[in-house]
């Protein structure tokens, strides 16, 4: 059974044995002060009638409140407010009910009210400082779970989109029509290709790739889309000498790229131009990737799986959310990633 | 017979070309690099068959079928669009899936010549649109193609053969029946209010009586239609009263 039903159970089950504790205590008190039966059984009726039904206020009013970490004062307000309502309710039912007569209500004494009082409040202090607790670890477990579940899935994800069938795909029905038409450029293609593919196994193993590297397989990448569009797609790489050695994160551009074209050259019928270009200010790393789309339609960063990966790979390596920037400006779409540049040698950086 | 070649890349477009220059029975009369230049080309110059490509830019090769009004033969021919292979597998239609071979597409070529209906028009756009939901309507309109967003669309009305789009730009016609139009648009967004009346949910601003049991929707750009006693129920439990 779920480990939360589980605890909701086993508070149900608590309660009713303490009640029924509490009610053969409060029937003795009554029963050997009285020598009644039937007082005492009113006694103990009344006491459950109160409980009851403060106890199902409480709940009602509780049931989508969150227990907070730190003290706040709103619980003590509802409370205070309840008692009062309790206070008032009880004036009026003891007053101009035609069941029980006033003096038989008030004779149950003052002290076993205030038992029941106790009761319903108890419930809540269960309820606010052990259940909560309760609570918390089991949705920590849950996420756990979860988040095992989503490591797995992203293992798989991850191997996918480096082997990137669409691309591959693309790329050997050109290498089809090639061998028809310029047997040259087809083998060409074909050494393109498996350039690629073998990059792009390697780099799955590795945490960081030098820019220079990575430079080269965008270059195999887009002059095998170019193959595809010679016409429509023109792209720009961009990056100083002294950048080419350093360090960067594999596989973060690929998220980006993939998206550029999807708006730039599916998503349009005219010319794209994809640019991107690599700068560093103030020993930071900035990767910009923008390309030219359609105006009338929604370009966004991306949505799915690649850009969910891109951002908790940087806030992994990082530990900042908020390295990656999109700007929209007339038909241009900029996505820049910022990479903070520490000196640390061990670090491979 | 005379043939256009449509298609976004122009490898594809050179292998068809060598593969219909080796079969010698197909004359190319042209290529078009994108839906816009398909329509257009398909139009005037009223070609025997075509190779469409399913998967182009912007508009789509079935979306270029809704708005042509010559209609030739069709070889499709798609990479991996799932919605487009469903679509033709439910209609037992032909489709060539890239990469092909020159005996494959031999096969499709014969397979297109002893068809003598076309069979494909109006039933694979409706089981496309099924599959792909997609979110718009394409609209020629002289030499102009519109591209009508759902959100886009107050109501549409019959008229004969066509249908009435209206949006806040205009109103647009297009051949279609309301019949189509109601089996794929989207249930959450449109109803059909009458034998003459689709509306956009969201565009209805209240509903009134006109007489004993009879009503009439009021847009929120106060056009009035009348609900028809048929739909009068579902279209209270649409609203949600």
């Amino acid at each position: 059974m779920e480990p939360l039903l589980r605890a909701k159970y086993r508070y149900i089950r608590i309660q009713f044995i303490l009640i029924a504790f509490l009610g053969s205590i409060i029937f003795s008190i009554r029963y050997f002060s009285e020598g009644d039966v039937n007082t005492a059984l009113w006694t103990v009726l009344l006491i459950a009638l109160e409980v009851s039904v403060g106890g199902l206020t409480i709940w009602k009013v509780f049931q989508f409140y969150q227990p907070r970490a730190t003290f706040s004062f709103n619980p003590l307000f509802i409370l205070v407010t309840l008692t009062l309502m309790y206070g008032l309710a009880f004036y009026t039912l003891s007053n101009y009910n035609p069941w029980i007569s006033r003096d038989q209500l008030y004779n149950i004494g003052w002290p076993f009210h205030l038992v029941g009082m106790l009761c319903v409040y108890w419930i809540l202090f269960y309820e606010w400082w052990f259940l909560k607790n309760e609570i918390r670890n089991d949705y920590n477990l849950q996420r756990l779970l979860n988040l095992q579940e989503d490591l797995k899935n992203s293992e798989i994800k991850n191997i996918q989109q480096n082997i990137q069938p669409h691309f591959l795909y693309n790329s050997l029905n050109s290498i089809n029509s090639l061998m028809l038409i310029d047997q040259d450029e087809a083998q060409k293609m074909v050494v393109k290709l498996s350039d690629f593919l073998r990059y792009s196994v390697l780099k799955n193993q590795e945490m960081f790739d030098r820019i220079e590297d990575e430079l080269q397989q965008l270059e195999r990448y887009f002059s095998i889309e170019k193959i595809r569009f010679p016409s429509r797609l023109f792209y720009q790489l961009e990056c100083s000498e002294e950048l080419l050695p350093r360090k960067m994160p594999s596989m973060i551009l690929q998220p980006l790229v993939d998206n550029a074209i999807k708006y730039g050259l599916y998503g349009q019928i005219d010319r794209c131009d994809i640019h991107i270009r690599f700068t560093e200010v103030n020993e930071t790393l900035y990767i910009e990737v923008s390309n030219n789309f359609d105006g009338s339609s929604e370009q966004k960063a991306g949505t799915g799986y690649g850009l969910k990966s891109l951002h908790q790979k940087l806030f992994w390596l990082y530990g900042d959310d908020n390295l990656l920037k999109t700007t929209r400006d007339g038909n241009l779409f900029k996505a820049t990633i910022r990479l903070p540049q520490l000196k640390n040698e061990n670090l491979n950086y | 017979m005379r043939t256009l070649i449509i298609d976004d890349e122009s490898l594809s477009r050179s292998l068809i070309r060598k593969f219909c220059e080796r079969s010698g029975q197909i004359e190319v009369i042209g290529e078009c690099e994108n839906g816009f230049e398909a329509v257009k080309a398909i139009d005037e110059m009223k070609p025997d068959l075509i190779f469409l490509d399913v998967q182009m830019p912007k508009l789509s090769g079935i979306e270029v079928l809704e708005l042509i009004a010559h209609q030739p033969k069709v070889v499709f021919s798609t990479a991996f669009d799932q919605y487009a292979v469903e679509a033709f597998e439910k209609r037992a239609i032909d489709y060539l899936l890239k990469p092909y071979l020159y005996e494959r597409f031999e096969k499709a070529i014969q397979n297109v010549m002893q068809t003598q209906s076309l069979g494909w028009a109006e039933g694979l756009q409706e089981e496309w649109h099924k599959e792909s939901k997609p979110q718009r309507l394409v609209i020629k309109d002289g030499d102009k193609i519109n591209l009508i967003e759902h959100t886009e669309i107050l109501h549409i009305d019959a008229y004969d053969d066509y249908v009435k789009v209206f949006t806040h730009e205009g109103r647009f016609l297009k051949k279609q029946t309301m019949a189509h139009l109601e089996r794929t648009l989207p249930e959450d967004q449109f109803i059909r209010i009458h034998r003459s009346h689709i509306v956009s949910v969201d565009k209805i601003a209240r509903v009134e009586s006109v007489d004993k049991g009879k009503y009439q929707v009021v847009m929120k750009n106060e056009v009035r239609m009348p609900i028809s006693r048929n739909a009068y129920p579902s279209l209270k439990e649409r609203l949600g009263w």
